[in-house]
């Protein structure tokens, strides 16, 4: 008896040890070349780039990340690219990162990272900033004289250009045709006035949300970090115009009509007709297209009347942008990989396949795309567009932002302290740890 | 269990240490020629006096390490002094038409091999002592005419005499690999500043003492305010929870446990059954369900208590949202509470309670007077877990408010975050403050080891295990 649980016990330490031991061993290995490889390349500055044109096809292995729904295309895409390039040995390697966690991702350790990656636009500061996006040299005026030249600004941080633009990835209005005209939709003022009886919320957006509640701030002419987005210590949000559109702010949160858009509410009441407008972008498309139904339009953004005057809501002109790994291996064929993944024949394709709104100029007014209402309707709200800043700064935005939207619709933020709270924003904004 | 003040304790620590090292010195004296060059030349003399296999293995350990620390390891150590200097910088190369990058060094890695480099180092001190222990008794052995063990032998014993350390080993191991070195790692970045302007590979983070802890602590800043009100609320928190919980569970389990209660069993499931949803599913629903305009607001409004339009902010106003999540965390908690005192309830002796009854003693004076004291002399070291773990509890906040509302008087955080939530922002939002984050972690490490071991050598149950027997 004492002999066989001994027997036992032996052998399950057994199993365990050398299930560990295989374990380790790998785990090892690899920390050791890591090392190797870290010290080699800390006491030699690497100059080994390859040369672009060589006789010989070189090995090229590029790490390629996009999200779930393009890895599709993705693949097709990344074949066309292997055959334009017979002077490469292309091999891909594949990985699912969304375009939201890509920054993310890269930050935990940027030489495990995709060596081309696409990401948004808000993140380029912060990704610059950290050293991990490869400033773009290669036939950047093509690049320029392409795209639209907001999407352009948009990847350029301090005149240099760290990314290629894609699509542009910003928000605009849905409306129920049955419950609003074309003409109502112009203003925001106008729809909240109509009676569409008391179940039905006429307006929603998220207003604790920087990323909306900005387009307020911005309708009535306030800045954010100066006029053109450069300068770290300048915020307007609470100036006279700024207590202004607090107070607007305040009256659109108290209405009945009014629903603040939380944990994707919208697609619900959309569903049973409790809802006649709301605020998203085209990755709610097909989500409210099926919500809607026949009733289903887009639109630019409303305008608001503040002191009788009638001002256009402006959002964040942001971008989804393709980047390329500053710890890659291969620079140029990455470089190439990445112009190709956001140039025109593949803007294209994502549009056909995936109803992905182009930022290249010639296919931004091609009427395949103007004939798609969400994309129809980002092309419109994009002429009324801000720029997003992208200095470093930018990042301390979000935050404060939210928490204000969180306040105004709370009732924390009255008509009383409504100048205090927004100089509380603004200072959170400019400091850096307070 | 012997009770000694703390400086006892340590002087007690410095002493042990002190024999430890004094090793080295003792068996200097002690060993022959042999065992003195043992200390060179590791396991010389266990393989001249006939434990050939295991003084090679002993040599052979003792290369690798002199290899390792030859090739990385004093490269790595000499690393933390300054954790780097070179920046990583982008030369234009005109004949590409591209920048080349000129790779600089990475702080965070840098750190990370240092850190290794010490343990192996520190793990090698450890073993250079077994093995000069061994080369001492092999010595003795020997002197006393007797015969070392051969290595087939040794073998045996780890499975038979020392049976425990094989057993031992493997998890020893896991644990040192997998927690105390990545600690270890963690805990020193509190020390430097790795914050959202220090990020590698593009920027270089140094040491800078206990800035972080003078930052957070007594700066006056934004973040400093933002710590102290927060471990302010973590503290009501934890309280509320853990004390109604406690409070709830007991009477919850009384109730059930009366003589006049029928289908006591029915009962009991009925309340374990919202142990059986996983937390985190009860928590979320209750989130979409106390929204704004979600499901309880629909109802009040369905039923006429609300004017249309109004709503009450369960999760969206800040004092509003601070007692839901102590009443939602009820739900989750007292069940636990119910089922542990059941049992310790149906332990407590009858003949207590027919006395007290014979003496014309009242409900609520049995309750404090016999049925408190009891649960509470068998649960305090539990209720002592229940407030760290409430302290500490990420899943309720995270998953009900995700720490909101957000306060424009605070830091990269809302009205209802912990401490423990607050430091999940700091690393995983937007602006990626490790270094803060480490600090913040330190310090909610030290508030909880001093309440707890405060705590439980007050209670009843350490000072008095012989009583209630």
């Amino acid at each position: 008896m004492k002999k066989s649980r001994k027997i036992l016990t032996l052998l399950m330490v057994m199993v365990l040890v050398i299930g560990s031991l295989a374990g380790c061993k790998s785990k090892n290995e690899s920390t050791g070349n890591n090392t190797k490889t870290d010290n080699a390349q800390a006491t030699e500055a690497a100059t080994d780039t390859p040369e672009a044109t060589q006789a010989a096809p070189t090995d090229v292995t590029l790490k390629v990340w996009a999200p779930q729904e393009e890895q599709e295309i993705l693949k097709q895409m990344c074949d066309n690219f292997k055959t334009a390039h017979p002077e490469y040995n292309l091999t891909f390697d594949f990985g699912v990162v969304s375009e939201a966690d890509a920054s993310t991702e890269l930050q935990k350790d940027p030489t495990a990272g995709a060596d081309v990656f696409a990401f948004a636009s808000d993140q380029t500061s912060v990704l610059s900033n950290a050293g991990i996006l490869y400033p773009i040299t290669l036939d950047v005026d093509k690049i320029t004289a392409d795209n639209a030249p907001a999407s352009i600004k948009a990847a350029t941080v301090n005149g240099q250009l760290y990314a290629y633009p894609f699509t542009p990835n910003s928000w605009f209005m849905y409306y129920d045709k049955s419950k609003y005209t074309e003409d109502e939709v112009a203003s925001l003022d106008t729809m909240m006035a109509k009676d569409l009886g008391d179940k039905v919320k006429n307006f929603s957006v998220d207003l604790d949300n920087g990323w909306y509640i900005s387009a307020f701030f911005f309708a009535n002419g306030c800045t954010l970090f100066g006029p053109d987005g450069t300068d770290p210590t300048s915020c307007t949000f609470n100036d006279d115009n700024g207590v202004a559109v607090a107070d607007y702010l305040i009256n659109l949160a108290k209405s009945p009509k009014f629903m603040d858009e939380a944990d994707n509410n919208t697609l619900a009441a959309f569903k049973d007709g409790t809802l006649a407008a709301a605020c998203s972008g085209t990755w709610n498309a097909d989500a409210i297209k099926e919500a809607l139904g026949d009733n289903y339009a887009a639109t630019a953004l409303p305008k608001i009347t503040i002191n009788g005057q009638d001002k256009q809501l402006s959002n964040f002109a942001d971008f989804k942008l393709i980047g390329v790994n500053s710890q890659t291996k291969f620079a140029v064929p990455a470089m190439q990989l990445a112009e190709y993944l956001g140039g025109e024949e593949c803007q294209k394709l994502r549009f056909e396949k995936r109803s992905i709104a182009p930022t290249n100029t010639k296919l931004a007014t091609d009427s395949a795309v103007l004939a798609n209402p969400a994309v129809a309707a980002l092309s419109l709200q994009a002429s009324y567009s801000t720029l997003q800043s992208s200095i470093p700064q930018m990042g301390n935005y979000w935050t404060p932002a939210q928490a204000f939207g969180a306040e105004i619709l709370n009732g924390t933020v009255t008509k009383d302290n409504a100048k205090q709270k927004l100089d509380d924003m603004v200072n959170s904004i400019l400091s850096s740890i307070g | 269990m012997d009770k000694e003040n703390i400086g006892q304790k340590f002087s007690k620590a410095f002493r042990a240490l002190g024999r430890w090292f004094a090793f080295f010195g003792e068996h200097f004296i002690k060993g022959d020629i042999l065992t003195k060059l043992s200390f060179c030349i590791l396991g010389l003399s266990n393989i001249i006096r006939g434990q050939i296999i295991k003084g090679l293995l002993f040599l052979g350990i003792e290369a690798a390490y002199i290899f390792y620390m030859v090739n990385t390891g004093i490269h790595s150590l000499g690393g933390l002094k300054d954790l780097g200097s070179r920046k990583q910088g982008m030369v234009m190369d005109d004949k590409l038409g591209i920048f080349v990058m000129q790779k600089g060094d990475n702080s965070m890695l840098i750190l990370l091999y240092g850190v290794v480099a010490m343990s192996i180092t520190i793990a090698f001190i450890i073993f250079y002592r077994t093995a000069l222990r061994s080369a001492l008794s092999v010595q003795k052995v020997k002197e006393r005419g007797g015969r070392p063990a051969g290595f087939l032998e040794e073998i045996k014993a780890c499975f038979d005499k020392d049976l425990h350390k094989t057993l031992m080993a493997l998890p020893v191991t896991g644990i040192l690999l997998f927690t105390v070195l990545p600690l270890f790692f963690m805990i020193l970045i509190a020390f430097t500043n790795y914050d959202h302007d220090h990020q590698p590979p593009g920027n270089l983070f140094t040491w800078v003492g206990l800035l972080n802890f003078k930052t957070i602590l007594f700066s006056g800043k934004t973040i400093s305010h933002t710590f102290w009100l927060i471990l302010g609320w973590t503290f009501v928190w934890a309280v509320f929870a853990t004390g109604l919980n406690y409070l709830f569970g007991i009477l919850l389990a009384l109730l059930i446990n009366r003589k006049e209660t029928k289908a006591k069993g029915l009962w009991r499931t009925l309340f374990v059954i919202s142990i059986a949803v996983p937390q985190f599913v009860s928590l979320l629903v209750v989130r979409t369900m106390l929204n704004n305009s979600g499901a309880v607001n629909a109802l009040l409004h369905q039923l006429g208590l609300l004017a249309p339009g109004k709503y009450l902010p369960f999760l969206s106003d800040p004092t509003w949202a601070r007692i839901t999540v102590i009443i939602v965390n009820l739900w989750v908690g007292i069940p636990y509470t119910m089922l542990i005192t059941t049992g310790i309830l149906s332990n407590i002796p009858s003949d207590l309670y027919e006395s007290a009854k014979v003496d014309g003693a009242k409900p609520v004076t049995i309750f404090f007077k016999i049925t408190m004291p009891y649960v509470l002399f068998v649960t305090t070291p539990y209720l002592i877990t229940q407030f760290i773990g409430n302290f500490n509890n990420f899943n309720v906040i995270y998953f009900l408010t995700g720490g909101g509302p957000d306060s424009l008087s605070y830091y990269q955080a809302g009205k209802t975050d912990l401490l423990v939530t607050w430091l999940y922002k700091l690393t995983t939002g937007q602006m990626k403050d490790y270094s803060f984050a480490s600090t913040i972690g330190i310090l909610v490490f030290i508030i909880s080891a001093i309440f707890s071991l405060t705590t439980y050598r007050r209670t009843a149950s350490y000072n008095r295990e012989e009583d209630f027997q």
